[in-house]
């Protein structure tokens, strides 16, 4: 099952980037564009399994809407991962005292977030299709039975040969 | 064993920026949106309304380390302070540049 991860993001091409990199890491996204709707979305949506949220975004800033989802008796236990333009060090221990998660600085690709979600969340349970590929299936008698008598038959060979 | 050669500007003026090829799809948006992001905050500069050129700048910083374009971050950072600061002078100087720089960049995907 797909892990699914609410962006906050008022910034919208970088919202379409978050989005790109997510889905191709296999997350699926849903986007609020400011903290008022991302706060309408935690009093009315199941909790996702990570939230992304821009610390400077509108009508609700981010350390505020930290403080509703760490409030919210359903989604209190979300990890929350701080995204921020700066790597401003008040911000970042605010934001850790608050209840965030950690805290990442916007790098070229993103790459730094993805290792980030990576600490914070499970590996995404494989779907019953990808388990069934991923499930290494023991030989069945009639194989083991084979592969033995090539061996076999390998070790006659020798024999022979080394009596020749 | 051949080793690949940087990609060369088409003239002096050009800036190279490179940009990882899966985020491709989004660029020309991206670059489309900064224009007209310069343009914006040249209006709000006429009014002094340096709290939009402080909001703009600040988006503009964030997208483009996002996705790599270094330079255009440097610049908007620079632009954001002075907006915070409340100082025209800067800005006045930077947007122009900034501009030319988004007309000058010609992107590589790798």
């Amino acid at each position: 099952m797909k892990h699914t991860v609410l962006v906050v993001e008022d910034e919208q091409d970088t919202a379409d980037l978050l989005k790109c990199v997510l889905e191709r890491e296999g997350f699926s996204v849903l986007h609020a564009g400011d903290g008022r709707q991302a706060s309408t979305l935690v009093d009315t949506i199941r909790p996702p399994s990570l939230v992304l949220l821009d610390m400077v975004i509108p009508y609700v800033n981010g350390f505020e809407l930290l403080g509703v989802i760490r409030r919210h008796p359903d989604w209190q236990g979300v990890p929350v991962i701080m995204l921020s333009a700066d790597y401003y060090e008040p911000d970042i221990q605010r934001a850790l005292r608050e209840g965030a998660t950690t805290y990442v600085v916007k790098q070229p690709g993103l790459q730094n977030l993805i290792q980030a979600i990576a600490h914070v969340l499970p590996p995404p349970v494989p779907t019953a299709p990808a388990l069934d590929q991923a499930v290494v299936k023991p030989p069945s008698p009639a194989a083991h039975n084979r592969r033995a008598s090539v061996r076999h038959q390998r070790r006659s060979g020798q024999g022979k040969r080394k009596a020749a | 064993m051949e080793h690949a050669q940087p990609p060369q500007a088409d003239d002096a003026s050009t800036e190279i920026v490179s940009v990882d090829a899966s985020f491709e799809p989004l660029v020309p948006k991206f670059m489309t949106n900064r224009k007209k992001e310069v343009v914006v905050m040249q209006e709000a500069l006429t009014t002094n309304d340096f709290d939009t050129v402080r909001k703009v700048a600040h988006g503009m910083k964030g997208a483009g380390g996002s996705y790599g374009f270094d330079r255009i971050s440097e610049m908007a950072s620079a632009i954001e302070q002075a907006a915070k600061a409340g100082n025209a002078s800067p800005i006045a100087r930077d947007l122009p540049a900034l501009s030319s720089y988004l007309d000058r960049i010609k992107v590589v995907y790798e």
